[in-house]
């Protein structure tokens, strides 16, 4: 017999079964009272220490001396903003594979694709337009796209495309999982055919991007001077480390955390991490980046809410998560724990913050 | 202060599964005193989070993973842990001597390990399953697990367990 066959027959063998509790429910009912009181009492002497604080201290501050007040910690930065809600939803680190060259599968209809897409990136000379499949299966854009580019009266302008020299950086045909993302490329290197000039404004055009019955209408901070011809590469997957789902990686986020000082042990934890984009171009939470929580010894790989997030971290701006840790993850430990939360990449972790909390009895 | 009233829903659960969590303690502490302290407070801390716990769907395996991290961190299961030379159970006519064997050398290994090992044997996980359970990755669960292998494979005699393991 091998180990493994040897391992399993032990641990389900009948003979490890314990008998059942005759008073099962009661005396869970009387551990659950008793829990009960104990809270009860912790939150009756812990506001009765805040009373005496709050009437000790100033008294005390009154009267001493201002070289003997205590050191005070520094105040934390007063939140500001709305924070995105924590969804507890189990997140996988992606990997380098997903975006491997795969076979062609059925061609993207529009119940695949969604009604905008954006551009991911602000380059002067090239657009990086994602596109996220919202279906619920696989499936293939082909070949190039077409583009539609009006005016402000509606009037269609005639652009110069496809061009073939426009090598995109990842694979084509572009075959995605529901979620993943499918990007074009549009450069602004051919030679305008159109009646419109440089100082057109860039507002006063609207590009709709064509995928068999698909219209998507595309979003995002446009060319200065949207005159310029443009070139689309054909629909891609991004190469590893390329594109709009890895710009996550080459952005250089910051994470910060804002939690409690202290937490009674049992207790959930809440706390709010805070990305902030220090770079000069928006920062696409496409797909939803997969973060590690730890607390003590306990760790969780969770994804991000990125359905009640903002699309991007603005350029120089900040998004805030509420974060939460079960009471259940940190039984029996007391003292000062160690909290750390980072971004995990396919590239491994990035962004990343600690705190240190007091989880007390 | 007001009595607890245990939502219908919450003791049918324990009432019918109270019995599996206790085995599956058992296994995963090797200590029946143990087990049912473990389960007593799992679920008297899932009575106080019932509500909560009834949304995210799966009350068992809420349980288990709070079994599992008590198991993991508590204080009072390292205490309890204390080898002997030999177990009581021992001396029973209707035990195999070489699950008997087995169940020492796995009560002797540290309790990750052992936590690995009953996830995987006992409830069928697989490594992802076991990952998330644990909150670690899946290169620590394989790691974790042949190391697990290779300290009960030297810890057995050769006529207990074959040489062709995974």
């Amino acid at each position: 017999m091998t180990l493994d066959e040897l391992l399993r027959e032990t641990l389900t063998d009948e003979r490890r079964a314990l008998p059942g509790w005759p008073d099962a429910t009661d005396r869970v009912h009387a551990g659950v009272i008793r829990r009960r009181r104990r809270r009860v009492r912790l939150a009756g002497a812990g506001a009765a220490a805040a009373v005496a604080l709050l009437v000790g201290v100033p008294a005390l501050l009154v009267h001493a001396p201002s070289s003997a007040l205590p050191p005070t910690r520094p105040a934390r930065p007063a939140p500001s903003g709305p924070v995105v809600p924590f969804v507890h939803q189990p997140g996988v680190v992606p990997s380098p594979a997903d975006a491997l060259p795969r076979p062609i599968g059925q061609p993207c209809t529009a119940a695949d694709l969604p009604p905008t897409a954006t551009v991911v990136n602000t380059d002067p000379r090239r657009w990086v337009i994602a596109l996220h499949i919202v279906g619920d299966r696989t499936c293939t854009l082909s070949g190039y796209p077409d583009l539609s580019v009006q005016d402000t009266a509606g009037r269609p302008v005639t652009m110069q495309y496809p061009n073939p020299l426009l090598a995109p950086p990842g694979y084509s045909p572009a075959t995605a999982d529901p979620g993943q993302v499918i990007e074009v490329q549009l450069d602004n290197l051919g030679s305008c055919d159109t009646g419109f000039s440089r100082q057109t404004p860039p507002l006063g055009l609207t590009f709709t991007l064509l995928a068999g019955d698909a219209r998507i209408a595309v979003t995002g901070p446009f060319w200065p001077a949207a005159c310029r011809p443009i070139v689309l590469s054909q629909w891609f997957r991004p190469w590893p480390g390329r594109g709009s789902e890895t710009i996550l990686a080459d952005a250089g986020l910051t994470a910060s955390i804002a939690a409690p000082d202290t937490i009674r042990a049992g207790e959930q934890l809440d706390y709010v991490v805070t990305l902030t984009n220090p770079g000069d171009r928006p920062v696409a939470l496409q797909p939803c980046p997969v973060f590690r929580q730890e607390f003590d010894e306990v760790q969780e790989l969770l994804a991000l809410n990125c359905g009640q997030a903002p699309g991007a971290i603005p350029a120089h701006g900040s998004v805030r998560f509420a974060m939460v840790i079960p009471g259940q993850t940190f039984l029996g430990k007391t003292g000062p724990l160690d909290l750390r939360w980072q971004i995990e990449e396919a590239g491994g972790p990035s962004a990343g913050a600690t705190a240190q909390v007091t989880v007390t009895r | 202060m007001a009595g607890w009233q245990a939502p219908p829903a919450f003791d049918e659960f324990v009432r019918t599964r109270h019995a599996d969590l206790l085995r599956f303690a058992h296994v995963l502490c090797g200590d029946r005193y143990l087990a049912g302290d473990l389960v007593q407070d799992a679920l008297e801390r899932t009575g106080l989070a019932w509500r909560r716990v009834l949304r995210q769907d799966d009350p068992e395996g809420y349980v288990r993973r709070a079994i599992l991290n008590a198991f993991l961190n508590s204080r009072r299961a390292r205490r309890r842990e204390h080898l002997v030379d030999a177990v009581p159970e021992v001396g029973r006519a209707d035990r195999e001597p070489r699950d008997e064997q087995l169940w020492q050398q796995l009560a002797a290994l540290p309790r990750q390990q052992r936590a690995v090992l009953v996830l995987r044997y006992y409830l069928d996980f697989s490594e992802a399953q076991i990952a998330d359970q644990l909150g670690c990755s899946v290169g620590t669960v394989k790691s974790t697990a042949a190391r697990a292998m290779t300290k009960l494979r030297r810890s057995l005699s050769p006529s207990t367990v074959d040489g062709g393991t995974r």
